[in-house]
């Protein structure tokens, strides 16, 4: 590297000292959404999503979770599936020291270069969420970039195209906020939610993801 | 003034690396541990998390990531705070063992671990783990009760300022202690923290407090701490503070005459 | 709810960006982070180059191959001769396809979670790549590698060596649907390639009772004279109340999109209920009302059911009098009058036990008004669909709860209706199923014995009867003769593991003198064999998949890789070791398409079977697309005028258009030959059998007093998920998304003190085993479940440390058959012993793994 390139570094490093970090406006921030009742909960979107990855045991971008409650015989269950939620203001971004994880300006894709990963795994932590993954045979994070090839050759992630009821899909996050999206996860009636029970505070990074709640996964 | 150290933590990190569960053994029983749970890990020590967790100490990351890109040659924005030592190593060091995080903080492993669900890794995920357990959706640490403390939004408004720190900050000789040499509470009083610590190092420079209040911002919205009294308080509650309790969380609340 | 009109529109707005300048854009933007590189870098998509997009790679459509319960589309994204990831069906394989195609009538198969973790099956560590002999003691796992000529001179001598030393029955076809589905390379226990060339051998016992729905199977043979007793899983989209009984689509799928339809079903206001000791996902996913039962009390339960609707006069009369053969006294045959009709049963005009729903709610946990809603319910919502599903006749007795769901089906008028149920079996559609050669020999055998009974038969003979063993009745001298085994043949099949009472199997085995194991990785069965021949999988030979059970459609099955190591094809295997042991004559007869050299070139042959095939399929089945077109499309979806539903036809015609299979022409559920049977022992089922549907008390249960102070939980094992019975067990993928554990109620556990989390082992007086525990208020007390299939694994005392039920379950098949997998008293207690869940060293599940640094 040139000395005058580390040099504009070290003027920008300068400059920046101490500011603050705005995170980037996309053009139109793309998002999930899930039905937390007609899931089945079969997670098929996680396996497909593994092998699209070249994921070893371990590392798991997306994650179907099972929970129920209620007292026998009185009883339910339902499924909350998340992966990354490309937030809005991703709390993972801010943290990463070297710029592996990076908000894509069109679509909002919160995605990762993971050679420039040094393993610190700030973003792991970081997640209210869980998304970044640690992969413990590279000894680098990974993480859900929605499949970011498969937008650009205008097809849907692997784990929307995997979903056999149908209930995970992905568009415009404004759109699916305002139910005015045409997808197969929401039914006739059904409203979308930011927050279900259980899951951390979507005000901390606005994650771009809605779910049909259940009632009893509703949050008040 | 005395300067604490990592009280439970060296002598173990002079321990051989063994760890007592081995893949031969039962893994099962391990991970299911009691100790894993609410009650028994609110009482859990440091030294019985390290028996298997040592990892955590001694991890460091990649000295070069796959690409080439060098750990010392990382600059991220938080680091050019002048409190910042060192170069890249892992979230647990800068916790635990960096001396900044030595000398303000005095984290044990279940200030953020307050629970975990190996199985489902989600509450209300089995008959077992109904009730309020420590962790969330996807994750085995509640980010909104331990992160977010130290890594929220620098509330200006809250403090009548007229913008955010870093744009601010010259208007008040970069000093935090310029107004709240004054305005003084007792919230740093708390088991998690060393106030005496952060008192005479935010003293000499005011890049200690803003490191945990502004400085290390991830999250978009601020942490509610408890409105704590200072002499001179006003009478009036101000809105943003209406619901907010007095006094910290009990189970970390000190007696106010120690460490002072 | 309205089709997509263009599901890739936000796409397109979302890409208008010029990707070169948002990339720049990205990364000036990129997390204020300062790192010390070229600053101009292009972002890549990805992290782990190289990384092929699925463009830049060959695309060869194919589907999954196991008896899973559905048939999907895979699409493999290959680069040379290595897979580098599937993907599934997206619309563009068929006809008119195109990305996003999902209609009703053809919709996308999209494949399971276990479809799509292939890629790590095929090139799993525990993929058999030679043939190997075994060189320790059976089971202990030693074995050494030889050539295909080592182990086929072995095999072939051994072979000869036992049909001429004990006879015609002294091998067992234990093949079974582990590879099956495809029209050309079957495993069957019936009608496979190890069937027909046993046979042809001349050596061949045969295995008759199908482990998991044999009740069921003699139910629908009796009831309806078929099989095919199923609707296509579109047909379920218009019921307006569906009964699952027993029943968990969203675990076992059970047609390509069952469960997709019922979801279709529910946004138009249908009402579920679950009748089913567990809540499983399919209740809340169709928000069931859920009736928790006592296992193998089902038939109480319906008995209760037809009570209230019969002294409520809710039956349909006209379609009982019309369709129906002995639901009452008014429709018993002539030649049958004054036998016990179904209804004066019911009304106990015989017993003078009325089976009041307050008699079933005694025998079956549930409570009476529950019982009298239900069957008020389904009465009167029209149509309604009781889906009486095969769990619970896996049972003793089972096939009388399949029969007695039949009665229901039939007095409520809900069969040959769009929108009701006759299933039973399922079996709808019906296939051009056979590539393969077919002829005379397609199912010879010298004897055919229940298929749970070949341990018993071998640890007994002499001393054993035949209804002891189910003998499938001959006219010719080898009627009633028990069969002498010596040798196994696994082919799809890991049936060691699989069947009841595995402890009584491993005293069995050492007494045989040929054990054959022919599959594509090693299994548990697979240690016990004294030679392993490894067999290609459905990648590495040409096929077309059929729909499984329910759906109506042909996947082109190409060979996507060639074989890997030294593997062949089954057909390869059997037709060599004809070659070998019969010469031409035998080869031929056997591969009548084949030479010599099809052991080494199966290309052309194969292709030609199948060419012959799709003639059939273009002849009966009006298609009209070439088999080349077929072959480039990848898949075959049939549109049919309506939705297919068993019955309809002769419904609707009121028997003008035919009639049913048996041999009054009616529904029977008064038993034409049941009642004509005079000597049960000499029938295949051995025990009397009633001519009507009858609760049966089975023989453990948790109505049994004395049995239960010993063994106080009944134990059920229904089909996991993430495993196709024991396939796919050895996937850390999939181990990783579910835990081998055992369910219990949430009461029964603070009872014992026990906790999720906590080893327990699981104990009758047949084995135990050792698993995690799962505490729940899903399951009803008293209840505990256990998924079958995990991979046998004992430790020196002879306890299963994977948590294998079938080391509990006893190999006392009901009379019609029926494997009594869920007739199991047990009792649990903590164990210190530590539960295995894999044979790999690490073998430990789910993503916490990595957070230790492992």
């Amino acid at each position: 590297m040139a000395a005058k390139d580390k040099e504009k570094i070290k003027n920008a490093v300068q400059k920046r000292k101490r500011e603050h970090y705005v995170p980037v406006k996309p053009i139109n921030q793309l998002g999930f959404v899930h039905n937390n009742v007609d899931c089945i909960g079969c997670r098929a979107c996680e396996i497909a999503c593994k092998d699209k990855n070249g994921l070893g045991p371990g590392p798991r971008f997306r994650r179907v979770q099972y929970i129920e409650g209620g007292t026998y015989p009185e009883v339910y269950a339902y499924k909350v599936n998340m992966s990354c939620n490309h937030c809005a203001q991703p709390a993972c971004l801010p943290t990463c020291p070297t710029g592996a994880i990076f908000k894509r300006k069109d679509n909002g894709v919160v995605d990762i270069d993971s050679t420039l990963c040094i393993g610190c795994r700030r973003c792991e932590a970081a997640c209210p969420f869980g998304a970044p993954q640690f992969d413990p045979v590279d000894n680098i994070v990974k993480k859900c970039n929605m499949c970011i090839d498969e937008l650009e050759a205008g097809r849907k992630p692997y784990c929307v195209m995997a979903c056999m009821m149908r209930v995970l899909d992905i568009g415009t996050i404004d759109r699916i906020a305002d139910g005015t999206l045409v997808t197969k996860a929401v039914g006739p009636n059904e409203e979308v939610t930011r927050q279900v029970k259980g899951m951390s505070n979507p005000d901390l990074t606005n994650p771009s993801i809605r779910f049909v709640a259940h009632s009893k996964g509703k949050v008040e | 003034m005395r300067i604490i150290g990592l009280r439970h933590l060296v002598p173990l990190m002079l321990l051989p690396l063994v760890f007592s569960v081995t893949a031969n053994e039962d893994y099962q029983a391990a991970k299911w541990d009691p100790i894993h749970f609410q009650p028994a890990i609110d009482s859990a020590t440091n030294e019985q998390c390290l028996e298997c967790h040592l990892e955590i100490l001694i991890r460091k990351p990649l000295k070069t990531s796959p690409a080439g890109v060098k750990r010392s040659d990382t600059e991220a924005w938080y680091q050019t705070l002048n409190s910042y030592a060192g170069e890249q190593e892992s979230f647990h060091y800068r916790h635990l063992q960096s001396q900044l995080a030595r000398q303000v903080m005095n984290l044990q492993c279940n200030f953020c671990h307050r629970g975990s669900d190996p199985r489902e890794e989600a509450p209300a995920s089995h008959a077992d783990n109904q009730d309020d357990s420590g962790y969330n959706l996807r994750k085995m640490v509640d980010v909104e009760k331990t992160c977010l403390r130290c890594h929220g939004q620098y509330d200006y408004k809250v403090m009548n300022l007229p913008g955010p720190w870093h744009e601010t900050r010259d208007m008040f000789n970069d000093s935090c202690t310029l107004c709240h040499q004054t305005i003084r509470t007792n919230r740093h009083k708390v088991s998690y923290l060393h106030p005496g610590n952060i008192e005479y190092l935010g003293n000499k420079d005011a890049d200690v407090c803003y490191g945990c209040h502004g400085g290390r911002s991830w999250y978009q919205t601020s942490f509610p701490y408890p409105r704590n009294s200072w002499p001179g308080i006003s009478d009036t509650i101000p809105e943003w503070a209406k619901d907010r309790p007095t006094q910290s969380e009990a189970r970390y609340r000190l007696d106010t005459s120690a460490d002072n | 709810m309205k089709e997509p009109k263009d599901p890739l529109e936000f796409l397109e707005t979302s890409l208008n960006v010029n990707r070169r300048d948002f990339l720049k854009g990205s990364a000036a933007l990129a997390a204020g982070s300062l790192v010390g590189i070229d600053a101009t870098r292009e972002a890549k998509a990805f992290a782990y180059e190289p990384y092929p997009r699925d463009d830049e790679l060959t695309t060869v459509p194919t589907s999954c191959a196991h008896n899973c319960g559905s048939r999907h589309m895979l699409v493999a994204h290959k680069k040379g001769d290595v897979i580098v990831r599937l993907s599934t069906d997206d619309g563009r394989y068929q006809k008119d396809g195109e990305f996003g195609k999902d209609t009703f009538e053809e919709p996308q198969l999209r494949a399971c979670l276990r479809g799509r973790s292939y890629r790590s099956r095929l090139y799993s560590p525990e993929r058999l790549l030679h043939p190997m002999m075994r060189v320790g003691k059976r089971g202990e796992g030693k074995f050494k590698r030889v050539s295909w000529d080592e182990a086929l001179t072995h095999v072939a001598k051994e072979m000869i060596r036992i049909r001429d030393t004990y006879g015609p029955t002294a091998l067992v076809d234990q093949s079974y649907a582990g590879a099956s589905y495809g029209v050309l390379h079957k495993s069957d226990q019936i009608e496979g390639l190890l069937g027909r060339f046993m046979g042809m051998f001349g050596c061949r016992t045969n295995s008759w009772s199908v482990p998991s729905y044999q009740g069921t199977t003699f139910s629908s043979r009796i009831t309806f004279g078929t099989i095919e007793d199923g609707n296509e899983d579109d047909a379920f989209a218009f019921s307006k109340l569906i009964i699952m009984w027993g029943w968990n689509p969203a675990y076992t799928f059970h047609g390509g999109n069952t469960f997709y339809y019922m979801r279709m079903a529910k946004q138009k206001g249908c009402k579920f209920v679950l009748i089913d000791p567990q809540y499983t996902d399919s209740a809340s996913t169709y928000d069931a009302w859920w009736i928790p039962i006592r296992p193998n009390t089902d038939a109480a339960m319906m008995a209760g059911m037809a009570h209230y609707i019969f002294t409520n006069n809710l039956h349909d009369q006209d379609f009982i009098d019309t369709f129906v053969q002995g639901m009452d006294a008014g429709t018993m045959p002539d030649w049958a009058q004054g036998q016990e009709n179904f209804k004066d049963y019911i009304l106990g005009n015989y017993d003078d036990q009325p089976k009041t729903p307050e008699w079933a709610a005694e025998i079956c946990g549930v409570s009476a008004d529950d019982i009298k809603k239900l069957a008020r319910m389904y009465a009167t919502t029209k149509p309604a669909a009781l889906k009486a599903s095969w769990s619970p006749g896996r049972n003793a007795y089972g096939e009388q709860y399949n029969r007695m769901a039949a009665a229901l089906q039939a007095m409520t008028g809900n069969i040959g209706v769009l929108g009701g149920c006759a299933e039973g079996v399922g079996k709808a559609w019906h296939a051009e199923a056979v590539a393969y050669p077919y002829d005379q020999y397609a199912n010879t055998w010298f004897a055919s014995i229940k298929s749970d009974r070949w341990a018993h038969c071998v640890l007994n003979y002499p001393n054993v009867k035949r209804e002891e063993i189910g003998l499938w009745p001959r006219t010719d001298e080898l009627d009633g003769v028990i069969p002498n085994i010596k040798g196994i043949f696994w082919q799809g099949s890991d049936w060691f593991n699989q069947l009841t009472n595995i402890n009584k199997e491993i005293a069995a085995i050492n007494k045989l003198e040929l054990v054959v194991c022919m599959d594509s990785t090693i299994t548990p069965s697979g240690l016990y064999a004294d030679v392993l021949l490894p067999i290609a999988t459905h990648f590495e030979r040409h096929d077309v998949a059929l729909p499984w059970y329910k759906g109506h459609y042909y996947i082109h099955r190409p060979k996507v890789i060639e074989p890997m190591g030294e593997s062949k094809t089954d057909f390869q295997v059997f037709t060599e070791l004809a070659w070998r042991i019969g010469g031409e004559k035998f080869g031929r007869t056997y591969n009548p398409k084949a030479g010599r050299d099809y052991f080494d070139n199966p290309d052309p042959v194969d292709e030609a079977y199948l060419v012959d095939w799709w003639h059939k399929v273009q002849s009966h089945q009006g298609v009209e697309m070439s088999w080349e077109e077929f072959k480039n499309t990848g898949s075959y979806k049939f549109k049919l005028d309506r939705p297919h539903v068993a019955f309809q036809d002769i419904v609707e015609s009121r028997m003008q258009n035919g009639q049913w299979q048996t041999s009054s022409g009616k529904i029977e559920i008064f038993s034409t030959q049941l009642a004509q049977t005079k000597d049960f022992t000499r029938t295949a089922w051995g025990y009397p059998i009633p001519a009507i549907p009858k609760w049966i008390e089975p023989w453990e249960w948790l109505g049994e007093k004395e049995k239960i102070k010993k063994h106080p939980f009944h134990m059920i094992s229904p089909h996991p998920r993430w495993r196709t019975h024991s396939i796919f067990h050895n996937i850390p993928w999939l181990r990783e998304t579910y835990d081998q554990e055992l369910t219990m109620n949430a009461s029964d556990a603070r009872k014992l003190g026990l906790k999720t989390g906590d080893t327990v082992e699981v104990f009758n007086d047949r084995g135990k085993c050792i698993v995690p525990l799962y505490v729940t208020e899903r399951c009803m007390p008293g209840v505990v479940v256990l998924h079958e299939g995990a991979w046998l694994d004992l430790d020196q005392e002879g306890d299963d440390l994977s948590g294998n039920p079938d080391v509990l379950t006893l190999d006392e098949p009901s009379p019609a058959g029926a494997f009594a997998y869920n007739t199991v008293l047990c009792d649990v207690r903590k164990s210190d012993k530590a539960h295995r869940p894999g044979w790999d060293q690490l073998a430990t599940a789910r993503s916490h793994v990595f957070r230790r640094d492992l």
